[in-house]
């Protein structure tokens, strides 16, 4: 009996050991991994209707071509030139650990710079912050009643007390610059996180619609995002947010959000027109893309993908390679007369 | 290794125990008692709003119980979690984290007993309510997304035991017939709304089992060595699979005047 029992209980562990098959194994074949990509995206991407692109089509257009490419680098073309008709800079596939992402370039990408960080290090900043008290941002004085702060990334997170620590030594601004330009976006939560400096109400700035279903159409009902107060240190004076067309991503949702508080204005050019919180999905071959799942409307119903967010205080376009900054030389008009 | 280490000392604790006369019978096969196991599980998965690979891991698992007899009813409560890395099955890539846990709440009523209790058996209703949390890490070693996967059922459970080698033998199960479930179509963010929705049987298919075998190890404490299996089968837009299982061993403190 004793022998059936130590049976039994082998048995039991063989049981609890075994490897079950729930899902059939990955097919890595051309075809297969062709089918998943135009699949997923069909089933996630959010943005079929704003872009207007039969996705059906597509896939009809681009299938054949995949299953003829010869090579890994000639299929991953295939793969990148379909997901670059949905025209969207969320939209991105990685071949591989560590390769570059093949992604889709706006017409704004291709744009003259008009933008040079070291133009105001040398030219217009009388007294620069420690680059080492914080290090994600570039601040100082334009003049003694005029700050400035320069966000170039909203990549990462955790350091969004580095804002209070520039707050608290630009205190004695009356006026302050926050220069958003050539900022391609990051953490959605870090950029609100930070815009959350500048306000002292909560503040509704536009909804979102996100994919929720396997139809085109499936999207939630308007959620609305909202600007709220956050970090230790608030400035609640004037605020110029520049912006031009190299602002994309969460930056935007940045601009949009202190686009509506009343002691903001922004100067500039609009912005790139890039919303659509990306979620990543695998490949079978190790591959990964990345797909926008929402809408992102203003509060006034605007879209923002490929519209973007434009300023109260439009200045045309400048050059980088000048010896002056035709927007902040806007904006020291501006602070001067108390615009 | 940690898995036959369990089982050894599991053996060796059950074996060395002379057996002891199982005092007062009741109809319930569990008497008022509490509960509280160790032990190694192995957690099988296939989420496809995550993607549609198997991801399998293995690792440590506590479960806590508690049992009563309510009049005529016996009530059993148990609660299990876990946590696990998983790695794809087949040479898949990525890597998930999953914290998961399971609480049943199962009433039932005696509805047949050998005539000196050696044998019974209990059906009844059982409540059944599952959380997963699941980070996965893609293959290109930068990104992450966090997944969330709440079922809540109801369904008919049972209990049966059968007393013999101077200690019991039981299994129980209940299986999902209506449930809520929470599933978001994307990943889980600060915007990302719910994704509840009610299953039946048709959508999703399941159920959970517990087996084992329980011996006196003093007047209060008994001893216990189970193997549990939870099964899940959830159709969507986005389909899960997901197996559990685990193998424990822990005591039972029972109620002084309920000893069995």
């Amino acid at each position: 009996m004793r022998r059936r029992f130590l049976l039994g209980v082998v048995t039991l562990f063989a049981t609890a050991c075994a490897d079950p098959t729930l899902v059939a194994p990955a097919d890595r074949s051309y075809a297969a991994m062709f089918d998943q990509l135009w699949h997923e995206t069909d089933l996630t991407y959010s943005m079929f209707a704003v872009k207007r692109v039969n996705w059906d089509s597509v896939g009809a257009v681009y299938r054949p071509r995949a299953l003829a490419a010869q090579s890994d680098f000639a299929f991953a073309r295939v793969l990148s030139d379909m997901l670059s008709s949905l025209h969207d800079r969320h939209v991105s596939l990685t071949p591989g650990r560590g390769a570059m992402p093949m992604a889709y370039q706006a017409p704004s990408d291709f744009l003259p710079l008009d933008f040079d960080s070291t133009l105001i290090e040398r030219t217009y900043l009388t007294r620069r912050l420690s680059a080492a008290a914080v290090p994600h941002l570039d601040a100082g004085w334009l003049t003694p009643t005029l700050g400035y702060i320069r966000i170039p990334n909203f990549v990462g997170s955790g350091w969004d007390g580095e804002l209070d620590a520039a707050l608290d030594t630009l205190q004695g601004a009356r006026q302050l610059v926050v220069d958003l330009r050539c900022n391609p976006g990051g953490n959605y939560e870090l950029a609100l996180d930070l815009a959350g400096r500048f306000t002292e109400q909560s503040t509704a700035f536009g909804f979102v619609r996100i994919r929720n279903g396997p139809k085109h159409d499936d999207l939630t009902d308007p959620i609305a995002e909202t600007l709220r107060p956050a970090g230790r240190r608030k400035f609640t004076g004037t605020v110029y947010l520049l912006t031009n067309r190299r602002v994309y991503s969460s930056a935007e949702n940045f601009a949009l959000a202190l686009h509506q508080l009343p002691n903001v204005s922004t100067v500039g050019d609009t912005t790139g027109g890039s919303s659509g919180r990306p979620v990543t999905r695998d490949l079978a071959n190790g591959w990964t893309y990345e797909l926008s799942t929402w809408i992102e409307y203003t509060n006034d119903h605007q879209v923002v993908e490929d519209h973007g967010v434009a300023p109260n205080i439009f200045v045309p376009r400048g050059s980088a390679v000048g010896k002056r900054d035709v927007v902040l030389d806007r904006v020291l008009q501006l602070a001067a007369s108390g615009g | 290794m940690y898995l036959k280490y369990a089982a050894r000392h599991a053996l060796v604790v059950l074996a060395a125990v002379p057996a002891a006369a199982l005092a007062q019978s009741e109809p319930c096969a569990r008497p008022t008692s509490v509960h509280a196991s160790l032990g190694l599980s192995q957690s099988d998965r296939a989420d496809a709003a995550i993607n549609n690979t198997q991801y399998q891991g293995r690792g440590p698992q506590l479960s806590v119980g508690a049992a009563a007899n309510v009049r005529s009813l016996c009530v059993e409560a148990f609660a299990t979690g876990g946590a696990h890395y998983l790695r794809p099955l087949g040479g898949g890539f990525g890597s998930e984290r999953v914290l998961d846990g399971r609480a049943n709440l199962n009433v039932l009523k005696p509805v047949a007993a050998s005539a000196d209790n050696r044998a019974t058996l209990a059906i009844g209703l059982g409540a059944q309510g599952i959380l997963a949390g699941t980070k996965h890490s893609f293959a290109d070693g930068q990104n992450t997304s966090r997944y969330r996967l709440g079922v809540g059922s109801i369904g008919p459970a049972f209990d049966a035991s059968f007393r013999m080698l101077g200690g019991r033998f039981f299994a129980s199960g209940s299986v999902p017939m209506l449930s809520i479930v929470d599933h978001p179509y994307v990943a889980a963010s600060s915007l990302a709304p719910e994704g509840l929705r009610v299953a039946t049987w048709s959508s999703l298919r399941g159920g959970s089992g517990h087996f084992g075998y329980d011996r006196p190890l003093s007047r209060y404490l008994t001893g216990m060595l189970a193997y549990q299996v939870s099964g899940l089968r959830y159709d969507d837009a986005r389909p899960v699979r997901a197996l559990s299982q685990m193998l424990t061993f822990g005591f039972r403190l029972t109620r002084p005047t309920e000893r069995r």
